[in-house]
């Protein structure tokens, strides 16, 4: 999609710098097990609430890619794990999308009010100020 | 690189413990959530429109004006402003307001959204979301770049000789980005010379160089 988007803007010889920003669920646990052992209970069934609004499918009936449920894996774009963990996933998104910008998405799926706010909280101490040291023109 | 917070409102049940929180304690949380974004050190803020559906929010600029007041520096954009719902003049006028008492950090990202059946409710034809949100965002641009502005489309009544007020802070005007869900939406920001926001849940990591 990114390089799409590009070739066209380029096609259309427009002026000025586009802008990507990328927007994505995350949770940054102490450990890469407990942020797995937790998001596995609240990720699916947000994930098929939502795609079946989208598809009148029912929820039950919803089959979710491992992308999105293979927490921890390569292929997974929820950055769910450890702070180096959720820091490595964001980067290798962010360099996949050519983004410049990065938008947590943290808050959902009825999950324990704690749990969001201390993944937030240690989000913003271990993983935030590398990220935005992050050169994206290297 | 920038890095963002967002808030979708959604409103639902622990899929655990089976319990569910009060709309007034949910409220209470998503707006913790978005004042903790600044002091944590964040650069933008994101809240979510969804109509008659298990989200509660449904006026992010609202909420956006709320963090304004109570910050200094954070960006203020909306994920997404399901622009063909909504009259593009009145867009416009929220989001200058928005620049304005935010002293130009508002952000408009629009969208179609993905529930069809909404636009049922809003006497809409989904099928033409995408002509709606085209002919939206050329005025709602013309807008904040005109002045006297005269202008005939398919979807909204002419206007004569228009300007509106308040007039943006930014220049042109707020940042603009469309939210992509597929290439073809993709292919329309590229060419209106939008900017563009896309969800990592459709990044095929497969794919990487």
């Amino acid at each position: 999609m990114r390089d799409r988007y590009l070739e066209v803007w380029a096609e259309c010889g427009h002026a000025h710098k586009p802008h990507i920003t990328v927007l994505a669920h995350v949770h940054c646990a102490p450990t890469s097990q407990e942020a797995i052992d937790h998001l596995r209970q609240y990720q699916p069934p947000f994930q098929s609430w939502v795609i079946s609004k989208k598809t009148g499918v029912k929820p039950e009936e919803v089959e979710l890619p491992p992308r999105i449920t293979n927490f921890g894996s390569p292929e997974c774009v929820i950055a769910c794990g450890s702070p180096q963990q959720v820091h490595d996933k964001i980067c290798q998104i962010v360099e996949l999308m050519g983004a410049d910008r990065y938008i947590y998405q943290g808050d959902y799926g009825g999950q324990p009010w704690p749990k969001v706010m201390g993944s937030l909280e240690r989000f913003s101490d271990r993983v935030l100020r590398q990220l935005k040291t992050l050169d994206l023109a290297a | 690189m920038e890095v963002g917070l967002c808030s979708l409102g959604d409103h639902r049940a622990d899929p655990v413990t089976g319990v569910w929180t009060t709309q007034d304690e949910r409220h209470a949380h998503i707006m913790e959530y978005l004042l903790a974004a600044e002091p944590l050190g964040f650069d933008t803020l994101v809240c979510g429109e969804h109509h008659f559906s298990g989200f509660i929010m449904s006026v992010p600029q609202i909420f956006l004006a709320w963090i304004a007041g109570q910050t200094e520096r954070i960006r203020l954009a909306t994920g997404v402003t399901l622009l063909p719902h909504h009259d593009p003049v009145r867009i416009a006028e929220d989001f200058a307001t928005l620049d304005v008492v935010s002293d130009g950090r508002a952000e408009v990202w629009v969208g179609k959204g993905v529930e069809p059946y909404v636009y049922a409710h809003y006497g809409q034809d989904f099928k033409q979301a995408t002509a709606m949100q085209r002919e939206g965002l050329n005025l709602l641009t013309r807008l904040w770049t005109e002045t006297d502005l005269t202008w005939t489309g398919q979807f909204h009544p002419p206007l004569d000789g228009v300007t509106l007020q308040p007039r943006p802070v930014q220049s042109p005007h707020p940042p603009i980005f469309i939210a992509a869900g597929s290439l073809a939406s993709a292919e329309e920001a590229a060419r209106l010379g939008v900017n563009l926001t896309v969800t990592g849940l459709s990044a095929d990591l497969d794919s990487m160089p």
